[in-house]
Formats: structure tokens, sequence, C-alpha cells
């Protein structure tokens, strides 16, 4: 069996962060429960949209332009987003991207584009645990170190890392990508979405916390 | 795609069977019938029982109107706090919070004492005795585990019990009518005279005990379509209406209205199986006490959600500490808040087995009476915060019934909870002269109050804080963490 061919990874797509960044970065295990990492996804591809001036959310409301984008899933759910009219809010659109499963069409995205590739794991007397990692697991930690560096010092974060770590926040994952970092650069965290996030990312962050807030509070049938 | 996103949307609702199935299950038929019927009997030596479960469920149904017309317009974690915030300022709200958190903690907690019904079956079956603290040990542990994870499965696993505990109740209940005692069936237990006098106000709140869970519909207000909620929450209480007003009517048909209230104070063990080995066969006994602690094991997972969800909502709201507030990233539950439960159950249950209390009398049935005086307090409350909130909040649904139902709601409920507050004692099974008398709703007083004027502080100390009360996770989330 040959090694694999991996092509050279295009850089920051949120949606392909953000899924990286749920990754362990030891056993390249999703760290995510599949509802926050789907909700997560489901914003960061929204996200990409709104960084790139495709969409705004105005009072909770997705606006999207009608100037066609070079991604396929981005422009996928543009699409959708601009011909369907009988759901507005972005907390909405969260809960229908993650029905039309997102985390899927992102983890396509990535194979296709070489960042990941598709591996099994065998497991004792369980079904054999399917994992997509990258080619080296340290890119998976690669976001997760920057947001941490620049926290520190502390610096300003770039618009899509501040966006990024917003998402990471909302589901959880900060714990976990900061826990080395002093107790001081959750607050510069706070203090950074608060002052520097613009208006259009900063609801969706709301929207994406509500969204898994609600799925967290609910018992499920 | 061929459907449209609201139908994607919809496709993720939950149904009207979900939210019934779930809501039932938290009221834990069989448990009520079996337990709160007999000692209901015995304590206020009264047959007005069945007719007290109806009076309960059609203030319920008046009360549900307004609840359920709210649930659709705020978010929903914390429902009886969120809405008392909302319709009653946010003092008021962080008050009712408090009182939710001691009533909910107290019930879930008092049920550990029930799970001891197994130890003499066990002692049947195999021969061995084992104190009832064992028992609550491994449910606690159980409920420990489950509360940390997603109970997708499980709860599949409490519907199946759920409805095997209504068949096995109407099969008693038929068991009961086709063996009437001498004098064949009479209306006693459904005459107004058997709920009149000293007991009116015990019966009213034993029977308010029955109903808790119902209020857990409005949860879904957000998962399920509002008619689903709607169509749920009558379906629940009216359901469990009959359920318990035939339970108890045909116990007491069966035992005969003469002697059955001596019978109840003698085998304080539950009237149900001794009428149902009478009835049915020994068998039938045995089904139904195995029922009863899987029946008590649901409602303590589905108590321990509700504890854990008014925690998680205090604590994403900082009006406890935010650490209460956050999710667990591997599993999407409020694991803090969870675990935080846990430890409180477990301190108490190792007290009472310490302490050498009868853990069915002085746990259970103490438990539940005081967390019925909790949960009616907070009907109360809401009640009226319905009655200011739709007022302030008007819109073309509101019909007449929507207008005039919350504010008849708000006089039914307190008019219950003044009668249960004066005859407290003999819904506590205590003399008039016993500290838990006037101690209980003296707690719960300071409680309410110690709430809000914690509100009040924070207004002065913590305006951030104060402001994002009852907004729920609409709020911004800064110092979310």
């Amino acid at each position: 069996m040959t090694a694999p061919h991996y092509r050279k990874a295009i850089p920051g797509l949120l949606a392909d962060e953000f899924f990286l960044a749920g990754l362990d970065d030891m056993t390249g295990e999703q760290r995510l429960e599949p509802q926050a990492l789907a909700a997560g996804l489901a914003a960061a591809v929204l996200g990409e949209l709104v960084l790139t001036r495709h969409m705004v959310v105005e009072a909770g409301a997705l606006r999207v332009a009608d100037v066609a984008v070079a991604d396929g899933l981005q422009e996928k759910v543009r699409l959708w987003v601009r011909k369907d009219r009988s759901v507005v809010l972005a907390r909405d659109w969260i809960m229908v991207l993650v029905g039309r499963d997102i985390a899927t069409l992102v983890r396509h995205r990535m194979l296709a584009a070489g960042k990941v590739v598709r591996t099994s794991r065998k497991r004792l007397l369980r079904k054999p645990l399917e994992l997509y990692v990258p080619p080296s697991l340290s890119t998976a930690a690669a976001a997760g170190v920057r947001i941490a560096g620049n926290l520190s010092v502390p610096r300003p974060l770039s618009t899509p890392d501040l966006l990024l770590a917003g998402l990471l926040r909302a589901t959880g994952r900060d714990r976990e990508i900061l826990s080395h970092c002093e107790p001081g650069v959750h607050e510069e965290l706070d203090r950074q979405l608060r002052e520097n996030l613009c208006p259009s990312a900063a609801q969706l962050v709301d929207h994406t916390t509500e969204v898994l807030v609600t799925a967290a509070v609910t018992p499920l049938f | 795609m061929s459907t449209t996103a609201a139908q994607t949307l919809a496709g993720q609702r939950v149904s009207t069977a979900g939210v019934v199935f779930f809501t039932a299950s938290a009221a834990t038929p069989l448990t009520v019938c079996a337990a709160i019927v007999t000692t209901g009997l015995a304590a206020t030596g009264k047959l007005g029982l069945p007719l007290a479960f109806v009076i309960i469920a059609a203030v319920l149904a008046v009360f549900s109107v307004g609840y359920v017309a709210m649930a659709r317009r705020v978010p929903n974690a914390g429902a009886f706090y969120t809405y008392v915030s909302l319709g009653l300022g946010k003092p008021a709200g962080v008050g009712a919070s408090w009182v939710a958190l001691l009533a909910y903690n107290t019930l879930q907690i008092g049920l550990y004492g029930a799970i001891g019904t197994l130890a003499p079956m066990l002692n049947k079956w195999f021969g061995i005795d084992v104190p009832w603290w064992v028992l609550a040990l491994v449910a606690w542990v159980v409920v420990a585990v489950l509360g940390t994870r997603r109970i997708k499965h499980s709860a599949r696993v409490l519907l199946v019990l759920l409805a095997a505990e209504v068949a096995m109740v109407l099969l008693y209940s038929i068991a009961n009518l086709a063996n009437p005692a001498e004098g064949g069936l009479s209306v006693d237990g459904f005459a107004v005279g058997d709920l009149l006098g000293s007991a009116l106000g015990p019966l009213l709140g034993l029977a308010v005990l029955g109903f808790v869970g119902f209020e857990q519909s409005a949860v879904f207000s957000e998962q399920a379509s509002p008619g689903a909620v709607r169509r749920a929450t009558i379906i629940c209480i009216g359901g469990l209406c009959a359920l318990y007003a035939l339970s108890s009517w045909s116990t007491i048909q069966a035992a005969g209205p003469d002697t059955v209230i001596g019978d109840a104070q003698s085998s304080p063990a539950a009237i149900l199986f001794v009428l149902a080995e009478k009835n049915l066969g020994p068998w039938a006994a045995e089904v139904g006490q195995v029922l009863l602690v899987t029946s008590v094991l649901a409602a303590l997972i589905s108590f321990h959600a509700t504890c854990a969800r008014y925690s998680f909502a205090l604590g994403r709201d900082q009006v406890l500490p935010a650490w209460l507030g956050r999710t667990t990233p591997r599993t999407g539950q409020p694991g803090p808040a969870s675990i935080t439960q846990s430890a409180l159950a477990l301190v108490v249950i190792i007290a009472y087995a310490i302490g050498g209390w009868d853990p069915l009398t002085e746990m259970f049935y103490l438990a539940g009476t005081v967390g019925a005086l909790g949960v009616l307090l907070l009907l109360a409350a809401t009640a009226f915060a319905t009655v200011r909130f739709l007022r302030e909040h008007t819109d073309e649904e509101n019909t007449g019934v929507r207008r005039l139902a919350p504010p008849v709601a708000a006089i039914a409920v307190t008019a219950i909870l003044v009668l249960v507050v004066a005859h407290y004692a003999l819904l506590l099974g205590v003399p008039e002269e016993s500290p838990l008398r006037w101690g209980v709703p003296i707690v719960f007083a300071v409680v309410a109050i110690g709430g809000i004027v914690y509100g009040i502080v924070l207004r002065r100390t913590r305006p951030q804080v104060y402001d994002a009360i009852g907004k729920g996770p609409a709020r911004t989330p800064v110092g979310a963490r």
C-alpha cells in the first residue's frame, strides 16, 4: 500500500478550522459531541459567508448578497438561504443545516481539499471508529495554539480567529484549548468578543449558544 | 433539496407523543396511585381523594391555558423562574428560582426513600436482607451516571415502563371494580361531603403532589410546535386525572368505604398491592411492586434532570456560580449542575442512613409533602406572573378564554395554597404542635424572601447580571464561561 498523497491545504476556511479544533491532537478522535459539532459547523459555514461579506445578520435574521461564492459548499448554503424564505432566523438556519447533515458536507469538502483523510480504528467488541484526521495531527492543534498564544500575550485575534474562538466557547471546547493558559485568558477572550467581534458574527455566536443550550436542556426522545 | 427549510426544521421537532410521554413519566402514575393514595387515606382519614384529583385537574387545566400561552413567548430552560421574573419582576424571579431549587431537590432526594420498598421483596425472593440505604445508593449511582449523559436510549426504556405502569394501574382498577366490598359500588370518594372539613387542604395538597411533573411540558416550547405543547399538556392533565380518580375510587370501593382508612393506616406499604393480591393473585402484587421501584427510578431521573436544568439556567444567568451554567462538550449535558445535585442527594442519603430515620415516612412522604408546598407556591407565583405578562403582551390570539383563564387560575391556586398551609400539620402527618408544622412554610417564606433580597442586591452591585436575569439563552454570552 502506498502512502496517501496529500495536497497542500488551503488555510482559513472557518468550518474546517472548527472541525480540526474539535479533534484530540493525540488520538485524532472528535472530542465534540455530534450535536455540538454539527451546530458549530453550521454556524461556521454561515460565518464563512459573513467573513467574505456575502451575508449579514440583522436582528437575528440572515441576509445574503446576490453574488456567487467560489467555494462549492458556501455557494450551496448561500443559495439555500437566498431562495428559501420559509426560515429567516440564524438559529433556525443553524438547526436546518444540522438537519441537512452539514457535518458530512464539511467533511467531504475537507476530504476533497486533502485536509483530512479517512481512516478507521478497530475497537474491541465494537464497530470500528471512523476518523477523519489531518495528515499531521499537529495541524489539528494549530488554530487552538494560535488563539491561545495570542490571548496569552494578550494580542488582538484576527477576525476569523475571534469568530472561531467564539464558536469554540459556545460549544465548550475553549476550556480544553485554553487549558494550559493562565486563567486570565478567559477574561481576555470575553473582552475581545465583546469589543472586537462585528455585530453579524456576534449574533451568530449568540444563536449558536442558544441552539446548543436549548438542545442541552431538552430531554431527548 | 426538495424540502424547504421550514420542513427540515419541523422534522426535528418533538412530537406531541414525545412531550406526553416525558411529562407523564415525570408524574410517575404508579407511585402516586400506590403511595400517595394510601398515605393520603391514612393521614387525613377522609375518602375525598378521587374528587380532589378531579378538582385539581380542573384548576391545572385552567392554569395551563396561561402557562402554555406564556411558554410560547419566552425561552424555556428554567420554566417557573423565567416566567416569574418576566411577569412579576426580576427579584421575584430570583425568589422563585430559590424556591424551585429547594422544592425540586427535596422531591428528588425524598424519592430515594421509596426505593427501599424493594428490600422486603429481595428478602422474599432471594432470602437476603438488604438495608434500604444500600438500594438507595445503587439507585443513586444509576441516576448520577445517567444524569451526566444524554439519556436517549434509557428514555425509550422508561417509555416502556411507563406504558406497563399505566396498564398495571388500569388492570388493578378493573379488578377492584369487579370485586367490590360488601354493599356494591357507591359514590363514596366522589361525594362532596368526603372532601369538606379540615381535610380539604391536605387532600388538595396531596392531589397537587400527584400532578407535579406536568409543568415539564413547557420545557419543550421551543422544540415542539406550540400546538403540540398545548395538546400534550391537556392530554397529560386529563389522562392523569382519569387514571388517579379511577384508581383511588376503585381502591375505596374494593376495600370498602368503612374499612379502607383503617386498612391504609395498618398497611402503609400500599393498600393497592394488598387488594391486587386478593383480587388477582400474588403475581399481580409482585409485578406492581417491581414496577413501583422502576417508576420511582424514572421519577428520580426525571427530577434530577429538572434540578440540574434549574441550576444550569441559574448558573448561566450568574444568579448561581457561573460554572453551574456550563455544558460538558463531550455530552452536551449540564454536567456540573448534575454532579452538584448528585452530591447533595448522596449527603442526604448518608445522613438518613446514619441517623436511622424511616425512609418511607420520614424521607419519602415528608419530602414529598414539603416539595408539594414549594411547587404550589411556584404555581401560585407563576399564575400571577402569567396574568400580568399576558395582559402586557396582548396580541390577536388573545381570545376571551385566554384573558379570563389566568386570573381564575391565580385565585384558585392561591386558595388551595392557603388551605394547604392552614392544615399543614394534617398533611405532614405530625401533631399540631410539631416544629415542622410552621417550620416548613417559614423556611419556604424565608427562602423566597432571601431570593428577592438577593435579586435587589444584584440590581445594585452587578447590574449587568441583573439585566440578564430571565432572558435565558437569547442574551449575549459575555461571561458565560
